[in-house]
Formats: structure tokens, C-alpha cells, sequence
């Protein structure tokens, strides 16, 4: 058995794709590439991959990872040269690293996540403002986000822990760009677009906005103290 | 637009990806000033559209053009024209995400008679002036085709040209004529009057029509001798030559038939009485195994698509089927790619060959005994008789299955209560059935639905003089047949009869039911077929206020000898052999399918002489 570990980016293309159509729209280049996969058992077999996190419905990605079965070996520049003449507008692999054993599943592997946040705004902005704004945003021990699950049972969370920093890019006359790093997958988890809504609400002022326009630049993993690329240690 | 579209509209609307236009295989071309714009247009949503062949494959046919650059247009869901209307975005081509009034053509696909309301609806979001009338050389040509396209009359005032018949020749024939026009700087009219005598294009606008005064057509002609006085439908006479794609999109969202379809044959040789497609498909033409093979190979590596589904009418009709399926399972079972038989008849042919490929759970197998008594399966011509479902039922029960579905009829000619009753007998017979088969074999739930829809009389076929059953009256027989039906192990749906009546109406409607249909969209109909959207009240206002009875074009028997909307179409079979096949329907007389003995449809004169291909 072979696993072969790829990094994916997502552009605009598929920006509105969900996680469910993504994996099919991969699994579907994996045939049209030809490539030696393994298939699940049952009435609709499938080619076996497993996806580090789902990205939401609406995002971009440089920092998307797959885990692939294969059957035989082959070369990963091969497989991505392959892989990238089959994948659709908006879908590319930039990495690829393949071994023979098992390996901890990508999922569990996952702590953190970076991305670039575009602010649309309605009105205009104040670099200066919104460098205050943050810096007192992050001066709060709370940060409380309300949630609902399925079953309708609301619970709170504070996720002033999870939020490692909050790094002011740009600001124009209606566009704000940050950058910031937030705890991610199955222990932690902070939603982006949450932790913007508690930003831009903060201080009274509340900052109108047009639209979001969210990008992952990477996933990673904590190992010891440092945080490296899931495909790094692989 | 496209960046409010991008970010301020599709964040906010369900499922968002169906409108990016950039799938797999969609078509991205540089715009030229010589560069012909042609939006194919499809009168439902996406995941409804996409799964249509005709689209796929005249989209791909268009685009082979270099100068022709065809995009794709779809009605957008209720949230997003919503939406659309409220940022005043017009409706746009999902490939460029352009305008659409912007474009040379726009073409409809017709496919069923309850999508007219959204054409009306796209035409308007998309700013293109609702009157062929009132358009001007900056606005696009309106061009339909498909089945409904054989009784175009209810859209006469909106379209500016329909295309009878398969699209594959003639299409290219009108693109040619659109460009020596482009270059002429002549008017709209000069390039109508250019492709009026085209074989299977006619131009609604160039003909006139006359009643009296019960309503009835007295004269129905050609405004200049210059224009033929009938119009014959197109056929492409070699499958294997024509142009199939060896590529088609594959969309990211979940589709209605989200597969490779591969098309085994054109047209049907069985001749059920009430089938529309049946008759306007003829002649049946069939695909090479060969030819199939090789385009599957084909799509499989160009869409990854895991599924082929075998797509024509009774699809085990085809010769050589028993053939086709073990190579094609034999080449793709090691790549998981899996073959389906969507419209498999009943026998016991069809179970083995279902059982075969079977590749999904034994949940579902169809049935379309399509009514209760054998007297009336002779009236409609359906050549099945009880033995046949039960003795396939019983393989049915004994191979695995537990859900068996009976498609069937109410409102047939001839249609009595013993008829009804004998459909709710049919479904008590095949829960017996499942009885009878040992427990060990058996499936362990049985599930029977019965599942009833109304007949509506269609346009050349033999039932086309026929009046349809007024909706209490079909009312009352679902009502009679619910009662019947009062076994635990048979569920019982129907269709909305209201409906059904609505399809009657413009399945054989004349050009007076435009303003009608104008009226009611004025009044917010459209997704007509859609139960949570169809506002029948608002119809029957917009047929008050047009002083129109819908009555006269839905309950009303015809005689022979009147002038039907349709008759200036020539579909190849003759109306002397539907007139003999509706006495025959009468008599309870069964005519032979094409395959046992030709018995004269009149196709084999078509188009300069037509072989059909009989083993008599
Ligand atoms: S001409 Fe004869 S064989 Fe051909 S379609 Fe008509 S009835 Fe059938």
C-alpha cells in the first residue's frame, strides 16, 4: 500500500465548490489521470482519499492537503504532472510526497490554520483606526462566540486562546486586509468568518461590509514547539 | 457585475458553484468581432438542464465552430433571480457570465410544456424584448427546438425561428446563413426570409392563421408563396457519422443524471398509442456497437465519470444490447466505472440483464404496465400482458428485490371503472407474488408504490383528437382508485391534475394562448411544473381576462377533419396512419411493432425514400 500526500490550491474557479463536490471532482481527475488508486468495497466503489479540513463554501486556498490510496508505486512528479493535466480550472497540485506505511491521519494532524481576510466595507477606512481596533480586540482575555448545533442546544465559547494573531495588511479606502492565525481542527477550531464578525462589531463602531473574501494560505502542524506544513515530516 | 455577482450575490444564494461556468470541459473561447455569440438556453434550473443530452451534445457541436463561441444559460433558482433582480443584474451566460441580450441567438430547448412560463421569465431577466415583433437588429434571434418544438404555435409571438427535428445539420445550415447576413448589413427579416426554406426551420412570424367562429383553424398559410406551406422535420440518416461529443462538462454539484450517457439509437419501433416520442422520433436509427465503444472509451478518460448509463427509449430494443453490455462491463469493471439501463421494459429479458449490472442496492425496479386491463393495454398498443409483469415481478422478488414501482395511466380513452380497478388488482397481485417467492430468497421489506399520472392527449399521436378528462373527473378516479387500493404494502401517489391539464392545453394549443401565457407571467407564474411554485389560479385568471377557455383546447374532442395547430408539420408519419391507428385504438385492436412487420407509418416515404430496417 502506498499514500500519497499532495498540497492543493483552490482558486477563484472554485471558490464556491463544497467539500463534498470537491472530493468528488478529485476523485473523478484521479480516473481521468489514470492513476493506479485504491477503490472502497460496497455497491459504488470510489477511489480512496481522505482531506485534511474542509474548506467553507466561498473561500480560496493555497494550503489544501489530500491523502491518496494507491495500489502501485509511482513517481510523485509524475502523479502531479498527471494529476495536473486532469484537474479542472482553479485545482492544482503543488506538492507530492509518497511512503509505504501508514501514517497518522491528516486530520488529526491539523492545529492551525493561516489566512488573508479581505474586507469589503462599505464605507471608507482610518489605517490607524482599525490598527487601534485591533489591538484592543486583542487585548480582551474573552471573546465569546455563540453557537447552535444541529439540535438546536446553543452553547458559548470563548476563543480569545485560539487566536494567535491578527496582523493588519492593508487598509484602502473600502478594503481591509489582515492576516491572522487561528486554531483549526478536531481539539480547536475557530471559524474565520466568526472571529471577523466579533472584529468588526467590536468598540461600538460596527464596520459595515459588503463582502468577505477569505483565503487559506496554509494548514499546519505543532511539533514540539514548532509549527511546520503537514507534508514537511511526511 | 462579475465582481458584485462574485462577492456580494453568490455568497448569499443555495449552492452557489452551479453558476461559475468554469467545469470541466465547459468551453472558454477569445471573443472576436466576427465571433458568433449563441446562448443555449435550457428553460429550468441547472441541475435539471445539465443532465440533458440534446444540450450537451449541440453545445459541444457549436462550439467545434471556430467562429461560433456557444455558452450555456440556465433559469436561476428563486433566491438567486431574486436577488438578480434586486442588484439589477441581467441574466447572464454562465461561461462569460455576459448578458445574454448581448448575444447573436439565443436557443430554448423545449422539453416539456410547463417550462414555457420560465421563457418568458428568462427572456425578461435577461432584458431581450418578450415579442419577436419587437426586437430590433441590436437584440438577439429567439430560436427554439425539442420535442414541445412539434406544436410550436403557443410561442408563435416570442420566438423568431424553431428548429423541427434533430438540430445536429440544420443548426450549422442557419449559422452559415447568419454569417453571409452579418456581412450584408441586411434586416432581421432579411435573414429570416434567408433560412425560411431551410428543411426543418420555420419562421412563425411568416405564416397567418385564420378561425371561425367556434375558434376552430379555417386557414393556416404562408404570408409569401416564397415560404413552404409544410415544413418537414430533420433526421440525421447515419448515427455512426453524425457528431456525438467525446467530451461533455461534468458539473461539480450534484446533477439529476450526473453520468456518461451514451445513446444507443434514435426514435422507438413499439408504437404505444399515447407516446408522443414514439411517433416525432421515427425512423429508428441505430448506433454501431463500434461506434459506442469507441465514445465510451472516450468520455470515460475525458470526464472520469464513474457511471454510463445506456440512454435511449426501451432501451433493451437495441439489437445488439446483449453484446454491448458484457464488453462494456468487461472493459470498465476494473476502473470503477459502473453501467445503468434507465428504461428497461418488463420482462424477463430485462431482469436478468438488470440483475447483471447490477451494481447498487436491489432497492428499485420500474414497471410501466401503464394501465389496469389487458383490454385497455390493446386500446394504447402497450404489448405487455399480466403474465409478462407477474411472471417478472416474481424474478424480481426472487433475485433480491423489495421495491418494485408501477408506473400506470388514468384518463385513457376508453377509460372505465373496471379499468381503474384493474390497477389496483395488478398492485394486490404482485404484493401475492412477493408471497409466494420462498422466504429465504425473498427480500426482507416489500414495498409497492403505485403511481398514477394523467393522460394528456399530444400532438401527432394517435390519441391527438382525443378530449382529456376534466380534472374532476380525474379527481374522482384517483379518489376511486385510493379506496381501492387498501393494502399496508402499497402506497398510491398521483399526479396534480391541475397540472396535467394545463400540459393538455398547450401540448395542443394554437397562437392565440401567447397573450395568455404573457398574462401569466405578468401575474408571477413561472416553474410551472413544480407543485410549491404552480399558481393555477393565476392561469385561470389569465384565461378570463384573455377570454380564452381552456376548455376548448383540453376537453374537446377533435374531428378528423379538422385543422389542427400542428398539421403544417410533416414528422414523416402520416396523419392517414394515425387516424387508422386511433380506429384501431378503439376497435381494442393491437398493431404489430415495427420489428415483427411494418404496417406503413408513412416514414418509409419520407425524406426521398426511407428504409426501415425490418427482419419481415
Ligand atoms: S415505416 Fe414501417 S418499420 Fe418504419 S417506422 Fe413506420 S411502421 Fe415502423
Amino acid at each position: 500500500m502506498w499514500i500519497a500526500r499532495l498540497k492543493l490550491i483552490m482558486g477563484e474557479e472554485v471558490r464556491y465548490i463544497s467539500h463534498l463536490d470537491l472530493q468528488r471532482a478529485f476523485q473523478r481527475a484521479l480516473r481521468r489521470a489514470e492513476i493506479d488508486v485504491a477503490y472502497s468495497q460496497g455497491f459504488n466503489p470510489h477511489p480512496k482519499t481522505s482531506f485534511a479540513m474542509a474548506l467553507a463554501v466561498g473561500m480560496t486556498s493555497e494550503g489544501e492537503y489530500i491523502d491518496v490510496e494507491l495500489n502501485t508505486k509511482i513517481q510523485p512528479e509524475e502523479l502531479m504532472t498527471r494529476l495536473n493535466n486532469s484537474l479542472p480550472q482553479g485545482l492544482q497540485v503543488v506538492q507530492c510526497k509518497l511512503r509505504d506505511k501508514p501514517h497518522p491521519s491528516l486530520m488529526s494532524q491539523i492545529d492551525k490554520a493561516i489566512y488573508t481576510i479581505e474586507i469589503l466595507t462599505q464605507g471608507k477606512n482610518d489605517y490607524l483606526d482599525i490598527q487601534l481596533l485591533i489591538e484592543f480586540f486583542m487585548q480582551q482575555d474573552e471573546i465569546i462566540v455563540e453557537r447552535v448545533n444541529k439540535k438546536g442546544k446553543k452553547s458559548s465559547k470563548n476563543i480569545r486562546p485560539f487566536i494567535d494573531f491578527i496582523q493588519l495588511e492593508e487598509v484602502q479606502d473600502q478594503l481591509i486586509i489582515l492576516k491572522t492565525r487561528l486554531a483549526t481542527g478536531s481539539k480547536n477550531n475557530v471559524k474565520p468568518e466568526n472571529m471577523i464578525e466579533k472584529l468588526i462589531a467590536f468598540g461600538g463602531k460596527k464596520i459595515n461590509y459588503e463582502g468577505l473574501k477569505i483565503h487559506r494560505i496554509d494548514l499546519l502542524t505543532q511539533e514540539g514547539k514548532k509549527l511546520i506544513s503537514p507534508i514537511e515530516n511526511f | 457585475m462579475k465582481s458584485k455577482l462574485m462577492n456580494k450575490i453568490l455568497p448569499t444564494v443555495k449552492n452557489p458553484i452551479q453558476y461559475i461556468g468554469k467545469e470541466l470541459n465547459s468551453v472558454h473561447k477569445e471573443i472576436k468581432s466576427d465571433t458568433i455569440r449563441y446562448a443555449f438556453a435550457f428553460p429550468d434550473i441547472y441541475e435539471i438542464g445539465m443532465s440533458h443530452l440534446g444540450m450537451k451534445i449541440l453545445y459541444h457541436l457549436l462550439n467545434e465552430q471556430e467562429d461560433i463561441y456557444c455558452e450555456r444559460v440556465f433559469a436561476p433558482m428563486v433566491d438567486m433571480e431574486e436577488k438578480m433582480r434586486r442588484e439589477n443584474i441581467p441574466l447572464f451566460a454562465w461561461e462569460t457570465m455576459d448578458a445574454i441580450t448581448h448575444f447573436d441567438f439565443i436557443g430554448f430547448t423545449l422539453q416539456y410544456e410547463m417550462s414555457y412560463s420560465n421563457i418568458i421569465n428568462m427572456l425578461d431577466l435577461g432584458e431581450v424584448p418578450l415579442l419577436a415583433a419587437e426586437r430590433t437588429k441590436e437584440h438577439p434571434f429567439v430560436m427554439v427546438g425539442g420535442p414541445c418544438a412539434y406544436n410550436p404555435e403557443p410561442l408563435a409571438d416570442f420566438v423568431d425561428i424553431v428548429i423541427l427535428g434533430e438540430a445536429e445539420e440544420v443548426i450549422l445550415e442557419v449559422m452559415e446563413a447568419y454569417r453571409k447576413w452579418k456581412k450584408s448589413e441586411g434586416s432581421r427579416k432579411d435573414f429570416l426570409h434567408s433560412i425560411a426554406s431551410i428543411t426543418g426551420v420555420y419562421i412563425p412570424a411568416f405564416y397567418q392563421v385564420e378561425y371561425d367562429e367556434e375558434g376552430k383553424i379555417t386557414s393556416f398559410q404562408p404570408i409569401s408563396s416564397a415560404y413552404p406551406s409544410t415544413v418537414q422535420k430533420r433526421i440525421i440518416k447515419d448515427l455512426d457519422k453524425t457528431y456525438y461529443p467525446d467530451k461533455v462538462v461534468v458539473p461539480y454539484t450534484n446533477i439529476v443524471h450526473d453520468r456518461i450517457m451514451l445513446e444507443l439509437f434514435r426514435g422507438c419501433t413499439r408504437g404505444c398509442r399515447f407516446c408522443q416520442a414514439g411517433m416525432i422520433y421515427r425512423p429508428v436509427r441505430e448506433k454501431t456497437p463500434e461506434t459506442l465503444k469507441s465514445i465510451a472509451e472516450k468520455l470515460v478518460k475525458n470526464t472520469g465519470y464513474e457511471d454510463i448509463s445506456l440512454a435511449s427509449l426501451s432501451t433493451s430494443d437495441y439489437t445488439q444490447l446483449v453484446p454491448l453490455v458484457k464488453n462494456l462491463m468487461e472493459e470498465y469493471k476494473d476502473k470503477g466505472v459502473g453501467l445503468s439501463l434507465p428504461s428497461l421494459r418488463i420482462d424477463s429479458f430485462s431482469i436478468k440483464l438488470a440483475e447483471e449490472i447490477q451494481k447498487v442496492r436491489k432497492t428499485g425496479l420500474t414497471f410501466a404496465p401503464e394501465a389496469g386491463t389487458q383490454k385497455l393495454r390493446n386500446v394504447i398498443n402497450k404489448g405487455v400482458t399480466e403474465e409478462n409483469l407477474m411472471e417478472a415481478t416474481r424474478q424480481a422478488f426472487e433475485a433480491g428485490w423489495g421495491t418494485i414501482k408501477l408506473y400506470f395511466m388514468i384518463g385513457l380513452p376508453t377509460e372505465t371503472n373496471e379499468d381503474i380497478e384493474g390497477i389496483g388488482d395488478l398492485g394486490k397481485k404482485v404484493v401475492q407474488q412477493y408471497f409466494q417467492v420462498e422466504k429465504e430468497k425473498r427480500n426482507k421489506a416489500l414495498r409497492v408504490t403505485v403511481s398514477t399520472s394523467s393522460f394528456v392527449p399530444k400532438p401527432f399521436t394517435p390519441f391527438q383528437w382525443e378530449p382529456q378528462n376534466t380534472m374532476e373527473e380525474l379527481k374522482e378516479k384517483q379518489q376511486y382508485l385510493k379506496n381501492i387500493i387498501r393494502d399496508r404494502k402499497i402506497s398510491y401517489s398521483w399526479h396534480e391534475p391541475k397540472i396535467s391539464f394545463l400540459e393538455a392545453i398547450f401540448a395542443r394549443g394554437d397562437r392565440r394562448l401567447g397573450k395568455v401565457l404573457l398574462k401569466a407571467w405578468e401575474k408571477g407564474c413561472k416553474f410551472d411544473g413544480w407543485d410549491e411554485h404552480f399558481k393555477f389560479n393565476s392561469w385561470m385568471e389569465a384565461f378570463e381576462e384573455c377570454h380564452i377557455d381552456p376548455s376548448f383546447y383540453a376537453h374537446r374532442k377533435r374531428e378528423y377533419e379538422e385543422k389542427l395547430p400542428w398539421d403544417f408539420i410533416d414528422i414523416g408519419v402520416s396523419k392517414s396512419f394515425l387516424i387508422r391507428e386511433h380506429k384501431n385504438a378503439l376497435k381494442e385492436r393491437v398493431t404489430p411493432f415495427c420489428r415483427e412487420n411494418c404496417v406503413n407509418c408513412g416514414v418509409e416515404n419520407f425524406d426521398g425514400g426511407w428504409t426501415c430496417y425490418v427482419d419481415c
